[in-house]
């Protein structure tokens, strides 16, 4: 896929998502690219990898820097700490391919509302899910290994959660 | 460590191993890296860059352990708390992986290093593998004689190879412990990227990778992110009295790229290589790394093989090229970070440019391995009442880091013979 598709993608998220609960920053903007990759199999390109604070691809952030920089999108800093991301005044010249519109706009119904540490813990365990059928290790245990922020129970509830909608097929 | 040997090499002079290091470099799936160049065909542009692989893993060694030194010496009573749970043998662990996989993270490099990734098969996933899944391959399975069977190993740590791998590609199951040295090996911050800008730097005889390595080393430390956005565990990044190294260390990384990876000459150098590797393989795919035959063929393969394969002039104008000098010219370019309407013009020319019968082709730089930026390092600024700092991205915090954006440029060569052609379909595409 080229970069103006993945440009016109992240348009689409970021539209899709105005109005919903949840901030829109880079970390949940990275993780939704992540979610579309694994889950409903957009050949986005991203090689993912994990590290303490869940999967990532550096070529996502470079992406967003690109679409911040073409006004696709609006990134700006804030106080607080982290990233808020809005659409751009640009993000009309740049569209995802069509066939592409339904995974996209699944994707936000499904996750559009969830806080950067909800996708986290998600992507986390898509991400164990695909390794834990090589080993002897449920994925429950390693996710608690891996991610000690999250409690016994938001685990459970997500793998729970993530097993219902068919993305994950592996026992908790 | 038992035993003790060094090798000097150019930045960091002598390189510290002990007896269980020593035999694992002199391994012949290490050895082999003598023969696999760092820069492929770069002195076709600076004769000076014809240093190898195994130069680079040592000197990635060397700057690993000075960083996870570091960390250690100012972390310890944190990471020994009952939080993290780290003791003496969990210490000696991570240390020890740590120096195994700078040491070995490039075993799995191609002829031609990157450029011979353009031809590495798909893996199970349906993505190209690279050449990190080809070292972890090598180093489980064929180094298992130096690695899992080592005396010294087996009278201690008993370590597997697939330990070392898992750890370098970041496989969930290593736990959070391991996971937070990761970043050392493969991060923003990683002893691999600090070595190839110096060494890189310095074979080339330009003096844009440089940065000031002691003072990183130095102010390293683990931060935390406590922003609303991502409530995150400990990571990397630098102390705030190191942001101007920081900043050297961006600059260094954008200078490199714009000036020595992504030289117009150099990209069409690693074209031609690429295409005579394939041709070199008969149109096929490298060997895989997942069965012992394609490891074998995979291993006999190195830059003097296919080096070989090109004098004897089997590698068509892709050889005569490289032979000759005689490489492709690039006719077309985008800005470093391309405007929108610069890539659809770029994919426009290049259609028309084929669709007429010349055989042009496109770099891309964004693609490539090497990246000049944006900046993800983390700066640690002091928190009253707390051990780990807090993390700001140094885009933030300094004016130049961020203003360096990542490059999206587009190239498009075409061969020698067909300048004049392309050129004048150009300028009435214009």
């Amino acid at each position: 896929m080229n970069t103006l598709d993945r440009l016109g993608i992240m348009a689409e998220i970021t539209r899709r998502k105005k109005g919903r609960t949840g901030q829109l920053g880079k970390t949940s903007l990275l993780k939704l690219l992540y979610l579309l990759q694994e889950i409903h199999r957009v050949p986005l390109g991203y090689r993912f990898t994990l590290y303490t604070y869940g999967p990532y691809d550096a070529a996502v952030m470079s992406d967003i820097d690109f679409a911040d920089l073409h006004g696709v999108i609006r990134v700006s800093y804030q106080q607080e700490g982290g990233y808020k991301i809005e659409e751009g005044p640009d993000s009309g010249r740049v569209s995802p391919p069509s066939e592409l519109n339904e995974a996209i706009a699944q994707l936000v119904d499904r996750f559009g509302n969830m806080t950067a540490r909800e996708l986290e813990l998600r992507s986390t365990i898509i991400f164990v899910a695909k390794e834990a059928r090589l080993i002897q290790k449920s994925v429950k245990e390693i996710v608690a290994d891996v991610k000690p922020k999250y409690s016994a129970a938001e685990i459970d509830a997500a793998i729970r959660e993530l097993q219902a909608m068919g993305a994950i097929a592996v026992p908790g | 460590m038992p035993g003790h040997h060094s090798i000097r090499i150019p930045i960091h002079g002598f390189v510290e191993l002990d007896d269980w290091e020593w035999d694992i470099i002199n391994h012949a799936v290490f050895q082999r890296l003598r023969r696999i160049r760092q820069l492929a065909l770069s002195e076709h542009v600076y004769p000076g860059a014809t240093h190898t692989r195994f130069e680079h893993s040592l000197g990635v060694l060397h700057i690993a352990d000075s960083l996870f030194s570091t960390l250690k010496a100012k972390h310890e009573p944190l990471l020994r708390s009952a939080e993290y749970g780290f003791d003496d043998e969990s210490f000696a662990r991570s240390r020890r992986l740590v120096r195994l996989a700078a040491l070995l993270h490039d075993v799995g490099h191609a002829p031609f290093s990157h450029t011979g990734e353009d031809v590495m098969p798909d893996g199970s996933d349906g993505q190209r593998l690279d050449h990190e899944r080809y070292s972890a391959e090598l180093v489980a399975e064929e180094m298992k004689d130096v690695i899992d069977d080592h005396e010294v190993n087996q009278a201690g740590l008993r370590i597997t190879g697939r330990e070392v791998a898992d750890f370098y590609l970041g496989r969930s199951h290593i736990g959070r412990k391991l996971l937070l040295w990761r970043e050392l090996i493969s991060g923003q911050l990683d002893a691999d990227r600090m070595d190839y800008l110096l060494r890189d730097a310095h074979h080339c005889g330009v003096s844009y990778g440089t940065f000031d390595l002691d003072r990183i080393v130095d102010t390293i430390c683990f931060v935390e992110d406590k922003s609303l956005e991502s409530p995150a565990d400990l990571r990397i990044g630098i102390e705030e009295g190191g942001t101007h190294a920081a900043e050297g260390l961006i600059l260094a990384r954008y200078f490199m790229f714009t000036q020595v990876y992504s030289h117009r000459t150099r990209l069409a150098f690693d074209y031609h290589a690429a295409e005579a590797l394939k041709l070199f393989l008969r149109g096929d795919t490298l060997p895989t790394p997942f069965t012992p035959t394609g490891r074998e063929k995979y291993l006999a393969m190195d830059d003097w093989t296919v080096g070989h394969f090109i004098h004897r002039g089997k590698a068509d104008r892709h050889g005569d090229a490289i032979l000759g000098h005689r490489h492709d010219r690039c006719i077309s370019e985008t800005s470093e970070v391309a405007s929108l309407d610069e890539l659809r013009h770029h994919d426009e020319l290049l259609k028309r440019l084929r669709d007429i019968g010349i055989d042009a082709w496109e770099a891309d730089v964004s693609r490539s391995w090497y990246k000049p930026g944006p900046s993800e390092v983390q700066i640690g600024q002091p928190q009253s009442g707390e051990s780990v700092r807090k993390a700001i991205p140094l885009a933030q915090v300094s004016e130049i880091a961020g203003r360096i954006r990542d490059s999206k440029m587009k190239l498009i060569f075409v061969p020698h013979d067909a300048r004049e052609q392309a050129n004048a379909i150009k300028e009435e595409a214009r």
